[in-house]
């Protein structure tokens, strides 16, 4: 609690002026455990590279990120819509941000932290240098890693144990997440292309069910909360069922913040808790 | 002389197609402070390209140009006090010497140096301070390392 509250108290102090959070990461050591230690050093490295590009909007950004992980604050992987116009972009970014909080599981972040750190790394590095035309190579070279670092993960994760002892069907099981505005069920163009993926990859089979968990953020009140998660998880299923998805394949949840994503104190605005995770399965 | 006349047509096709690009195209592994200095220029007048503006971009990489060809690029004119304190600190660390043992810190303390005032000029506090603090980094370092 001490160390959050010191953290939560040097970011603010530090983001009024982005040449000290890198200054203060150089002289930061991390705290955390090896997932957040591993953060802080990729963070760290790519800040410096960044500010020797004179990018210090960047570089201040991924030093925050980076001081964050070394106070062992929970560091999540960037917006795409802050980073990507393009819709096509977009989808492939979003599909790829969905798979990886699929995987950053605490099974995975425990058992292969350097891993799971570098996957979520990857991601951003390959966010940030899409954005620049000249870039393209680094942005290939990121996201080549993170494709490396997740198929990695996949290959260890827990519903593949699962299903090699015989525990769960051999079906192609999958998760996907549609992030939401806060206050809103709107879909955005990104979660668009994630749910036409998902009717896409339904098209043409049977006996598939889909389940979707509906959840919010902690900012508000609860009550209300409850009712806008499952609104959220209807309009997903609605956008479905439009794309071919069959109604009666569909279950609907809702969570409301009972179960957020990433841990915060109430009252808290955050975007990766105002979600819809889609599960499919026989 | 081989070098001289591919320097000499840089500067000539800078006159074509822009200080930038052709700055881009130049050669930056001769490792001297010359060469530094350029890249470092180059590097500079990139973000400041990818940010719109151009006609910072192109001053900057025309100082990069400048330093390749063994002409004069030195730091920027003061706009303040403590810009002209700074320059003093700066020009006292560019000696022969110092450029021949740590080319690389002395090229990105006199871009900093150059990003500090271009910056403020502009009013971008942000980046003014961002330059600012790594510039005093760099030369604190220098002055510990160089003497």
């Amino acid at each position: 609690m001490k160390h959050c509250l010191a953290a939560l108290l040097m970011m603010a102090s530090l983001s009024a002026c982005s040449g000290y959070s890198l200054q203060e990461l150089r002289h930061t050591t991390p705290s955390g455990n090896e997932f957040n230690q591993t953060l802080t050093w990729r963070y760290l490295d790519y800040a410096e590279e960044l500010a020797r590009r004179y990018d210090w909007s960047g570089s201040a950004r991924f030093a925050d990120k980076g001081l964050l992980a070394a106070y062992n604050n929970e560091v999540g992987p960037e917006d795409v819509t802050a980073y990507v116009d393009h819709p096509d972009a977009a989808i492939e970014l979003a599909k790829a941000r969905g798979e990886l909080l699929a995987l950053l599981s605490d099974k995975n972040i425990n058992e292969r932290p350097a891993v799971a750190a570098e996957a979520l790394f990857f991601f951003d590095c390959w966010l940030a240098e899409q954005q620049k035309p000249t870039r393209s190579d680094e942005a290939s070279a990121c996201k080549q890693r993170f494709d490396d670092r997740i198929a990695e993960l996949a290959d260890t994760s827990f519903e593949k144990v699962l299903k090699e002892q015989g525990e769960l069907p051999a079906v192609d099981t999958t998760s996907y997440m549609v992030f939401f505005p806060w206050g809103q069920t709107s879909i955005s163009i990104e979660g668009a292309a994630v749910i036409d993926g998902v009717a896409a990859q339904l098209a043409g089979t049977d006996g598939y069910e889909v389940v979707l968990n509906g959840h919010s953020d902690l900012s508000g009140d609860a009550k209300y909360n409850l009712q806008l998660s499952k609104r959220r998880a209807e309009a997903v299923k609605a956008r479905l069922a439009s794309a071919g998805v069959k109604d009666e394949a569909i279950k609907v949840f809702a969570f409301g913040e009972s179960d957020p994503l990433i841990k915060t104190k109430d009252g808290v605005k955050e975007p990766q808790n105002r979600r819809v995770e889609i599960f499919l399965g026989e | 002389m081989r070098a001289k006349l591919a320097l000499m047509s840089l500067v000539w096709l800078a006159g074509c197609e822009g200080q930038l690009s052709s700055l881009k195209q130049a050669d930056f592994t001769r490792g001297d402070f010359s060469a530094a200095l350029a890249r470092e220029y180059r590097d500079y007048a990139d973000s400041q390209a990818e940010q719109g503006q151009t006609g910072e971009a192109e001053r900057l990489a025309a100082k990069g140009l400048a330093a390749l060809s063994g002409q004069s690029a030195a730091p920027d004119e003061p706009i303040s006090k403590k810009h002209a304190q700074a320059r003093s600190e700066l020009l006292v660390l560019l000696t022969d010497d110092n450029k021949q043992n740590d080319p690389d810190g002395l090229a990105r303390a006199q871009v900093l140096y150059d990003c500090w005032v271009s910056e403020e000029k502009r009013g971008v506090q942000t980046e003014s301070d961002a330059c600012a603090s790594e510039f005093r980094a760099v030369v604190d370092r220098l002055k510990e390392e160089l003497g």
